[in-house]
C-alpha cells in the first residue's frame, strides 16, 4: 500500500476511532466486500483508507484476507480448466444411450 | 413441453447407471435413479403432458441433447462434486438434474440462457441434497471469526512471516489444500465462496443463485472469507512445515 502509514497503540485506538471520519476495526470489516467488489463510494473509500493508515492490525488482516481470496480464485481458475474431465465411461454411456433412443 | 420419450429416458438411465455401477454404491444408485425416472415420468403424465412423441423433430432434438451432454456434462459433474463434496453424491446429483433437464428443455438456440438454466437446475438439485443432510443452516464457529477487544479494536497475532499467495501457489498440492480448507466451512458459507470466488460469479449473481438477499450474501461472503483466511493462516505464516 502506497499510503503513509503508522501504528496507533491499541490503548488509544478506541479514542481515535471516535474522531470524525474514523471507524473501529469491527466497522472496518463491514466495508470489505464492497471494497473488493469496487463498490465503495468516494466517501466510504476515504474512511476505509484512513483507518488503514493508522491500524497496523487491519493492514495485516487485509493482506492475509486478500491472500485467501487470491488462493481461492486461483484454485477456481485451475478447477475451471479441469472441468472437461468428466469420466469417459459416463460420457460414452449417456451418448450411446442417445444413439439408439427407440430400441 | 418435454421432448424425451419414456424409452429414451429408460435407455439413458440404464446406460448411465451401467457406467456408474462400478463402485460400491451401485445398487443403491440404480434404485434411486429408477425411482427418479418413474417420478419424473409420472409427474409429467399427471400434468397432462404426453411424452410419447415420435416424429422427426424429436430426432432432431435427440441430436441436440447429445450436443448438450457433450458440452455440459463436465462442468455439471464438477459443480456437483464441489457443492456436494463427494463423488457418489455428485453423480447422484447429476443424474437427478439430468432428469429435470431432459424433461423440460427450453429454447435450445439461446446458448447463454441454456447454460444459465442448466446451472440453476444442477445447483438447485445440489442444494436440495444439502438440505436433506440438514446442515445448511449451520453457523460459523467462533474460532473462524475475527476477534476484537471491548473497544472494537482487532486482536491479531503479530505476523513475523508472511508467505505471498504467488509463492504458496508454487506448491503442487496447494489447490487441493485450499479446496479442503473451503470444505471445512459450514455449508452456507462454503457455498458463497464456491460461487463467488471459485465459480467467479458476481456477489449479486451469487445472491440470486442462492435465493438470498444481496445484503445477506455480503455478510455470508465476508464471514466465509474471514473464516478461510483463518484456516489458511498457518500456511501463510509458514507454521505448517
Amino acid at each position: 500500500m502506497s499510503l503513509l502509514t503508522f501504528n496507533v497503540p491499541r490503548n488509544i485506538k478506541g479514542v481515535v476511532a471516535k474522531l470524525p471520519m474514523m471507524i473501529d476495526c469491527q466497522g472496518f470489516e463491514d466495508f470489505l466486500v464492497d471494497y473488493f467488489d469496487g463498490n465503495l463510494t468516494k466517501h466510504q473509500r476515504i474512511i476505509f483508507e484512513l483507518h488503514l493508515r493508522f491500524c497496523g492490525e487491519c493492514r495485516d488482516f487485509l493482506r492475509a484476507y486478500e491472500a485467501a481470496q487470491i488462493l481461492a480464485r486461483k484454485t477456481g481458475e485451475a478447477v475451471q480448466l479441469n472441468i472437461n474431465n468428466a469420466p469417459d465411461d459416463l460420457v460414452t454411456a449417456i451418448v450411446s444411450a442417445l444413439d439408439k433412443p427407440y430400441s | 413441453m418435454p421432448i424425451c420419450p419414456p424409452q429414451f429416458v429408460h435407455n439413458l438411465g440404464q446406460k448411465t447407471l451401467a457406467a456408474c455401477n462400478k463402485d460400491a454404491h451401485g445398487v443403491e444408485k440404480v434404485t434411486l435413479f429408477l425411482n427418479s425416472v418413474s417420478r419424473a415420468l409420472g409427474e409429467s403424465r399427471s400434468n397432462g403432458i404426453s411424452l410419447d412423441i415420435v416424429n422427426e423433430s424429436e430426432r432432431a432434438n435427440a441430436a441436440q441433447i447429445e450436443g448438450i451432454v457433450r458440452e455440459h456434462l463436465g462442468w455439471m459433474l464438477a459443480l456437483c462434486r464441489r457443492v456436494l463434496g463427494e463423488k457418489a453424491a455428485a453423480e447422484d446429483g447429476v443424474q437427478e438434474a439430468l432428469i429435470s433437464i431432459f424433461c423440460g428443455l427450453p429454447d435450445l438456440r439461446d446458448t447463454n440462457a441454456l447454460r444459465a438454466w442448466l446451472y440453476k437446475i444442477v445447483l438447485n438439485h445440489c442444494l436440495q441434497m444439502l438440505r436433506k443432510r440438514g446442515r445448511l443452516n449451520e453457523e460459523m464457529s467462533g474460532d473462524l471469526a475475527s476477534t476484537f477487544d471491548a473497544k472494537g479494536c482487532r486482536i491479531e497475532p503479530t505476523w513475523d512471516n508472511f508467505e505471498a499467495p504467488e509463492d504458496m501457489l508454487v506448491r503442487e498440492d496447494m489447490q487441493a489444500i485450499v479446496l479442503s480448507k473451503i470444505e471445512q466451512l459450514p455449508d452456507q458459507y462454503r457455498l458463497v465462496i464456491l460461487l463467488r470466488d471459485i465459480e467467479q460469479f458476481s456477489t449479486a449473481e451469487t445472491a440470486e443463485l442462492l435465493e438470498i438477499s444481496h445484503a445477506n450474501a455480503k455478510v455470508r461472503l465476508h464471514r466465509a472469507r474471514a473464516g478461510l483466511k483463518i484456516l489458511l493462516e498457518p500456511l501463510m505464516r509458514g507454521d505448517d512445515k
